[in-house]
């Protein structure tokens, strides 16, 4: 045996040092946060539908996805293989689609925008063939399904003036009776934006309407931009679709002035509603006091704008304001990076991102105005000095 | 017994071998004659499959040769084939490793025959002394076989003598053995059987005993005969 | 003891100086590197303090803490390592082109051996594998070794803790030491096949000589395009049918069943191909 002392001792050492790694690993502490929503006050049964995701940076080279709910902490490095590897290419929304739908949504990509869920159907729009260069013309990917009697229709479709963009961009898919709506943003070659709603016959499996809603614009002096005010259920139906529409006007460009600081801008919101039955487009007049307030979610009826101390309920079709709610000052929110609200239910989750002061979890009763609960993220120990930890996803089932 | 039968070795266009054949028998020894460049190391390998052939087989005792065939059939080349950095006890040590036909106790006697130190590094051997020990550890083996190419190419006088010492020596006795050689002088009077070859082709093949007692020549004056006509 | 591992002990042994050196060179760099970085850091923060007036917190904030990154990025930790790789990578194939190099032509001895040839081609790739994993082994070893060292050098204030279980997360750490034992296999039969894909490419040049080194190209070329088929079907196809799981799957087998045919084929070419 003493001959062979090179092979045991190569063997023995790769064997015990990395059967110990792992072993260890999988027994041992990772040094990682348990992060939990402590109670501050109202009923703890509100947390059950929330899910915050973030990430956890050490060293500003270690990320560590974290997801925290009732249940409590659960990093991505400590989920099996299989399921990081099933979960970790599709939006969480779209993995929920792929379980109940396993063979509809095969083959389906984009993001959680292409896609719209109500009761009887499944719909999906599109646009391949634009990432990788020479694949062909682009065209839109249709397919809708049918759930009552589990019946798929899908078809491709040339985008129309497929030449003129760069990219075409879904941001959202509608559907009335036989007729499904994608709207996109384009990128035409020659610079700008421009939304379109187009239509299909799904019966027909054609294309049958090509409308631009909205186009935004940059010249010397004016900028417009345009933004799809979206639901954060980005599969929720809706009748109509909401722009925000932003125009800035810079002073006089005069070059002595370079240098010195930027030309006073004027920035002008209004908001653009189209309605796609009659394909008109109008303005929404909304109160003074809530144009230069920021959306906070939509629903097919509201519009939910918010700031530090109260959201404000909006009905598109009566134009009026429907409620107002303060939001305790316990909740604070005193950061850039703003905090996340969500709407779901008639219930408002909204969670407060500054990483400075704890961070507050907050569920409100919009009927009532009600605090149903308050919480507060609570960590084992404060972050380190190189770490930090970072929220970006609020959820709600 | 080793069946040659209609082997056709080709290299590029250069046909080397062009349909051999020839046997040996165990007991005997038979040499396989020819010049440089005839293909002669190229039968030795195709027998030992360390080449593919293009054409014909090679058969001990009826059977094409497979990996058990290496405990019944070995080959010395005319290069060492140990790693350079071993020691000759340590070659020993490895040929023990690897072949159940290791015979420790003839290893031992070849090694007092040839004067060779175990200690000794193959690197640091004389050429002579290399080629000893390459022979050490092909006869070493109880093998019926022993294939040599070219023993005695480049080696001092008083190594050859030795050499050809074993062959009539008990250590060689009963084995059948293939040998080439260009240099026919040193083993004229060992060898039973002689093969020459030219061109790709056996001219003659020849029981060298037989032609010395029936026609009084000796393998070089046939061989003269043969490759001057 | 049975003829393969006499084979892997034997491989072992004719790369076990240069295995040692390696060893060694990793063990002594990484080492004095871990030391000339914290001192290096401390010197900055002393500086700072001292001549710029500068508090501790102040420094911090300015040139952040020192982690076992600032280290681990440096060439001081990643040269040794690229060292071992490129010798590793090398080695796969004097591993076999050192058999015939020379006037000692050892491939003679290897190909005579009472045993079925495909064990020398095993034995090979095993060693390369161990080798590989002995190199990890001790990286592993000395890591926490390392991170001590960085505790015990720079004061609390100035550092963040990583435990080794983080360190190995990061970049092409990752890769060497997964982080599952699950993708470790993954990841070291795929090296395994790489290896295997490789030496029968190998084998063909040594079968086939110039003719060999296009057949041993377009071997290579071909097996990679086998494990890459199911990406190139997405980049290819306008709709790509599998569901990650089933990719993950597909490849498994497609990966199984390569590793077989070019074991497969290293045999055939050993016993009926190769030239010595």
């Amino acid at each position: 045996m003493k001959r062979y002392w090179r092979l045991i001792a190569v063997i023995l050492l790769v064997v015990l040092t990395i059967g110990t790694f792992y072993i260890q690993s999988a027994i041992a502490a990772n040094g990682l946060q348990d992060i939990t929503v402590e109670k501050v006050s109202g009923n703890e049964d509100e947390m059950e539908p929330v899910t915050i995701s973030g990430s956890y940076m050490l060293g500003n080279a270690m990320d560590e996805s974290v997801q925290v709910d009732v249940e409590g902490t659960t990093y991505g490095s400590e989920q099996s293989f299989f399921k990081r590897f099933r979960n970790g290419f599709f939006h969480e929304r779209i993995l929920q689609l792929q379980q109940a739908h396993r063979n509809f949504m095969r083959g389906k990509g984009g993001s959680i925008s292409s896609y719209m869920e109500t009761a009887d159907t499944l719909a999906y729009a599109n646009v391949i063939n634009q990432t990788m260069p020479g694949r062909g013309e682009i065209k839109f990917d249709i397919a809708v399904l049918d759930k009552k009697n589990d019946e798929t229709t899908s078809f491709t479709v040339p985008v129309p003036n497929r030449a003129m963009y760069a990219q075409v961009q879904v941001q959202d898919v509608q559907m009335t009776d036989d007729e499904l709506h994608v709207m996109t943003r384009n990128y035409p070659r020659d610079g700008g934006e421009e939304a379109h709603l187009y239509r299909f016959d799904i019966p027909d499996q054609d294309i049958t309407g090509d409308d631009t809603m909205i186009s935004g614009d940059i010249q010397e002096s004016e900028r417009t931009y345009f933004n799809m005010v979206t639901d954060s259920d980005e599969t929720a139906s809706h009748d109509d679709v909401i722009f925000k529409k932003t125009t800035r006007t810079s002073g006089l460009d005069d070059d002595q002035n370079s240098g010195a600081e930027q030309p006073a801008q004027d920035v002008t919101n209004n908001y653009i509603i189209y309605d796609p039955e009659t394909e008109e487009t109008r303005s929404l007049e909304l109160p003074e006091s809530l144009v230069d307030q920021d959306i906070l979610d939509r629903d097919n009826t509201t519009l939910y704008f918010g700031s530090q101390q109260q959201i404000v309920q909006y009905d598109l079709e009566t134009e009026q304001i429907t409620s107002e709610i303060e939001v305790p000052t316990s909740y604070e929110e005193t950061e850039k990076l703003g905090s996340i609200t969500r709407i779901k239910n008639d219930k408002a989750y909204m969670l407060t991102r500054n990483q400075q002061a704890p961070r507050r979890l907050l569920v409100l009763d919009l009927t009532s105005g009600n605090t149903l609960f308050e919480g507060k993220i609570k960590l084992d120990e404060p972050v380190g000095q190189d770490a930090s930890l970072h929220f970006y996803e609020l959820s709600v089932e | 017994m080793i069946e040659v039968n209609d082997i056709k070795k080709k290299f590029g266009r250069k046909q080397v071998l062009n349909g051999v054949s020839f046997t040996a028998e165990k007991g005997k020894i038979t040499c396989i004659i020819g010049i440089n460049g005839v293909g002669k190391t190229t039968i030795m390998n195709a027998i030992m499959n360390l080449t593919p052939l293009n054409g014909g087989q090679i058969l001990m005792n009826g059977e094409s040769i497979g990996k058990q065939s290496y405990e019944q059939i070995t080959f010395i080349p005319d290069a060492i084939i140990m790693q350079p950095n071993m020691t000759i006890a340590e070659s020993m040590q490895f040929m023990t490793d690897f072949y159940d036909s290791w015979n420790q106790e003839r290893a031992t006697e070849l090694l007092d025959f040839f004067k060779l130190q175990e200690s000794e590094k193959i690197n640091n051997l004389s050429k002579g002394n290399r080629a000893k020990v390459n022979l050490l550890l092909g006869l070493a083996l109880d093998v019926d076989y022993l294939l040599m190419d070219e023993p005695f190419s480049g080696i001092d006088i008083f190594s050859r003598e030795q050499i050809a010492e074993v062959f009539t020596s008990h250590l060689v006795e009963d084995r059948g053995v293939i040998i080439t050689t260009h240099e026919i002088n040193d083993i004229e009077h060992l060898i039973d059987k002689a093969v020459l070859l030219d061109e790709g082709k056996v001219l003659t093949e020849f029981n060298s005993e037989e032609v010395r007692e029936t026609e009084g020549k000796s393998v070089v004056d046939v061989m003269r005969e043969v490759y001057q006509q | 003891m049975n003829r393969f591992l006499k084979l892997v002990n034997f491989e072992l042994n004719r790369f076990m100086n240069i295995y040692l050196v390696l060893i060694a060179l990793t063990v002594i760099v990484q080492a004095a590197g871990v030391i000339v970085t914290a001192n290096a850091y401390m010197d900055k923060a002393n500086q700072a303090i001292n001549e710029e007036m500068l508090s501790a917190a102040q420094f911090i904030e300015q040139y952040g803490a020192m982690s076992f990154l600032d280290f681990a990025r440096g060439l001081w930790f990643t040269g040794p390592i690229a060292v071992c790789a490129a010798a590793l990578l090398f080695y796969i194939f004097m591993i076999w082109y050192r058999d015939w190099l020379g006037k000692n032509t050892f491939i003679y001895r290897l190909l005579m051996l009472p045993t079925a040839r495909l064990n020398v081609y095993l034995a090979k790739a095993t060693s390369i594998v161990l080798m590989v994993l002995g190199l990890v082994s001790v990286q592993l070893i000395i890591l926490p070794l390392e991170n001590s060292v960085l505790k015990w050098m720079v004061p609390a204030d100035f550092r963040t803790d990583m435990t080794v279980g983080q360190i190995v997360k990061w970049d092409y750490l990752s890769i060497l030491v997964p982080q599952s034992f699950t993708e470790f296999i993954l990841y070291y039969g795929a090296g395994f096949m790489a290896v295997s894909v490789l030496f029968t490419a190998i084998l063909f040049e040594r079968s086939f000589k110039w003719k060999g080194i296009f057949l041993g190209i377009g071997y290579a070329a071909i097996s990679a395009i086998i494990m890459l088929s199911p990406l190139l079907a997405t980049a290819f196809m306008d709709h790509y049918y599998l569901y990650p799981l089933e990719t993950f799957g597909l490849e498994v087998g497609l990966g199984l069943i390569l590793t077989a045919l070019t074991l497969w084929m290293g045999h055939y070419l050993l016993t009926k191909k190769i030239t010595v």
